[in-house]
């Protein structure tokens, strides 16, 4: 019995298998190598990367949407719907996990954390720029009013990001009372970052393969209704389809 | 005619019809002054429970009070296609997105007005930063809500989609605002500039991509 040929490695698979192993690796060192006084630290090592890596999505949401207004390419409108669905996914499991890490720590669900709330405002922008494609039945309304939302969002992204930085002074104490993060968190920190950032790539890129194809698949339909003979209509005769159960 | 006065006259147009529908002293108004008395009975028997919670209690209730007179201005625009004979009036889009602004900053600063002098009562006189606070967040308020406003102005389901949209990008605003009020001024005052600026400027380069049809 001769054995199925391996599928060709093409773009989308190595980056499906470097999401694969980035995250692995990610995982691995976030348990074994990375420095916690409390197990449940370990959770920082997911929280912090998925934040930014969602903070970075909304970054391309802007660009997409400032590409689309200028020149009003549908790829660019598809990349920033992509990039804002993998954002609210990545937003939300920062949230799940930042939930998570305080439960244990504190026995309550929400703190008042700046990052926790930062990612709370980024998860609802994101979901008010996922409804707003929703709102509308014309694909080009849709698409500008998108991506001026996209365009709105990001005062709101950019000053929640900002009120964190100012928040730091008012927590100082706190942080100098902290022991320094060491080489190796801040190593645990990077590679978990760029495990997510690949991921974020990969989950991106496959929702634009899709959008693309969910395009095609609409324009083919149009032109099938468009090109379909008209029902020939005999004299005398019911027509196909019209009184057909009487 | 220059920007300046297209907005000018844009917003002098809604004004006009506030002043004679009494859109916000007929309803918001008493919905705000409603809001801020039931909070404040609430928390009363603590006093520095009621002085720190009725700054956010007062922000809270100026954001239900801008989604209610942007809902009161769409319902008063819908009629005998009001805002058809708008876009056929020979003014830029952004004026008539810069002129909703300033329309609406006005009688938001009317809301905060009542809202501060009820803040004064229930929790103590704000203070300079507090009320200058107040006034930037405002205008960032109405930057934000007329955008989204005009987006949703032919969309069906505008009652729900108007503050799921506007909401989260109005969110740096309270939070600005209320840190002003509670100290650091020097810090939190430039960012609800840069907010506001951030937004006017994102506003009046996309209405026309907004107010097209």
């Amino acid at each position: 019995m001769r054995r199925a040929r391996p599928a060709p490695l093409t773009g989308k698979r190595v980056l499906g298998r470097a999401t694969v192993a980035a995250l692995a690796a990610s995982t691995l060192t976030s348990v074994l190598i990375a420095p916690a006084g409390d197990p449940v630290e370990r959770l920082s090592y997911l929280q912090a990367p998925l934040a930014v890596v969602a903070f970075a999505g909304s970054a391309v949401v802007l660009i997409a949407s400032v590409a689309h207004l200028r020149t009003g390419s549908a790829s660019a409108d598809r990349l920033a719907a992509a990039a804002a669905e993998t954002g609210f996914a990545f937003a939300l499991l920062a949230a799940l996990v930042g939930a998570l890490w305080s439960q244990a720590a504190e026995h309550r669900w929400w703190t008042s954390d700046p990052l926790a709330g930062t990612i709370a405002v980024l998860a609802a922008v994101y979901g008010g720029y996922l409804a707003i494609r929703r709102l509308q039945h014309n694909p080009d309304r849709t698409a500008r009013w998108a991506a001026v939302a996209g365009l709105a969002a990001f005062p709101a992204v950019a000053g929640v990001y900002a009120s964190i930085a100012a928040w730091r002074p008012v927590t100082l104490e706190a942080q100098l009372t902290r022991p320094a993060p060491t080489a190796a968190a801040i190593a645990c920190l990077v590679l978990g970052t760029a495990a997510f950032a690949v991921g974020f790539l990969h989950l991106t890129g496959a929702r634009v393969q899709l959008g693309n194809l969910e395009e095609r698949a609409r324009r083919d339909a149009w032109a099938s209704v468009r090109h379909r003979p008209a029902p020939r209509v005999v004299p005398g005769r019911a027509r196909p389809g019209v009184g057909a159960r009487a | 005619m220059t920007l300046f006065t297209e907005a000018t006259a844009v917003a002098a147009k809604d004004l006009r019809i506030e002043a004679r529908g009494h859109r916000i002293a007929g309803s918001v108004l008493p919905l705000a002054g409603a809001l801020i008395v039931a909070f404040a009975v609430v928390a009363a028997p603590d006093p520095a429970r009621t002085a720190q919670t009725v700054p956010a209690l007062g922000w809270i209730t100026v954001v239900f009070a801008t989604v209610l007179a942007l809902k009161r201005a769409h319902d008063a625009e819908s009629e005998d296609g009001a805002l058809e004979g708008l876009l056929l009036a020979p003014v830029r889009r952004s004026a008539i997105y810069l002129g909703k602004v300033l329309a609406l900053a006005a009688e938001l600063l009317v809301v905060q007005a009542v809202l501060l002098v009820a803040a004064a009562v229930f929790a103590g006189p704000p203070s300079v930063a507090g009320i200058t606070a107040a006034i930037l967040g405002t205008v960032g308020l109405a930057a934000v809500g007329a955008l989204f406003g005009l987006m949703t102005e032919s969309a069906h389901a505008r009652g729900a989609t108007l503050p799921l949209l506007m909401l989260p990008a109005a969110a740096p605003v309270p939070v600005f605002a209320i840190k002003a009020g509670e100290g650091h001024a020097g810090l939190w005052l430039p960012l609800i500039l840069l907010f506001d600026a951030g937004v006017l400027a994102v506003g009046a380069l996309a209405a026309r991509h907004v107010v097209e049809d």
